[in-house]
């Protein structure tokens, strides 16, 4: 399974508490999807 | 990352970055990296998308022999780590996706500080980039 198929349907909470599903991110444009060890 | 952000929009692409802290984390880390507005930022405590997206977390993965290398690294270029909010064994990652789906680029990180090469990010934003080869899994 591609990893946009795995991670399309994750929601997840933004920094203000908003939830966004993660195929929004690259449904209209390409996206850089960036995960990072940890806050700090 | 953060700031070849205008690099990025210029091809028309948008970046998000995912933390394994909590919101409150995640607010302070906003406010401290100086993040553009137009930069997505969430929250994964769960850890459900690093699992999706396969990236890797245990002590041999974050503590291998390269990490102090790579602290060194990052101390020459001026990044000073203030302290770990989130999970201490997670590794990160950064992926390139296009809208039909494909995968332009893929950086699973093998330890603390295999961080992905930003030209390669860039490169990967071009509109004949080359999907990268994704297992059957």
């Amino acid at each position: 399974m591609r990893i946009s198929t795995r991670l399309a349907g994750i929601e997840l909470e933004d920094w203000r508490g908003e939830p966004l599903a993660l195929g929004t991110l690259w449904r209209e444009r390409p996206v850089v999807l960036v995960f990072i060890r940890h806050f700090g | 990352m953060r700031d070849r952000f205008s690099e990025i929009a210029a091809r028309g692409a948008g970046l998000a970055v995912v933390g394994n802290g909590s919101r409150v984390f995640a607010s302070a880390f906003r406010e401290d990296m100086e993040l553009p507005p137009g930069v997505t930022l969430l929250v994964d405590p769960e850890l459900r998308a690093y699992r999706a997206a396969g990236l890797r977390r245990g002590r041999v993965e974050a503590l291998s022999p390269r990490v102090a290398w790579n602290g060194l690294r990052a101390f020459r270029a001026g990044f000073r780590q203030t302290g770990i909010e989130g999970d201490p064994w997670q590794l990160g990652g950064a992926f390139v996706l296009r809208p039909d789906g494909a995968c332009t680029f893929r950086h699973q990180s093998r330890e603390a500080g295999d961080h992905a090469e930003l030209e390669r990010v860039l490169a990967a934003l071009a509109p004949d980039a080359e999907p990268v080869v994704e297992s059957a899994a």
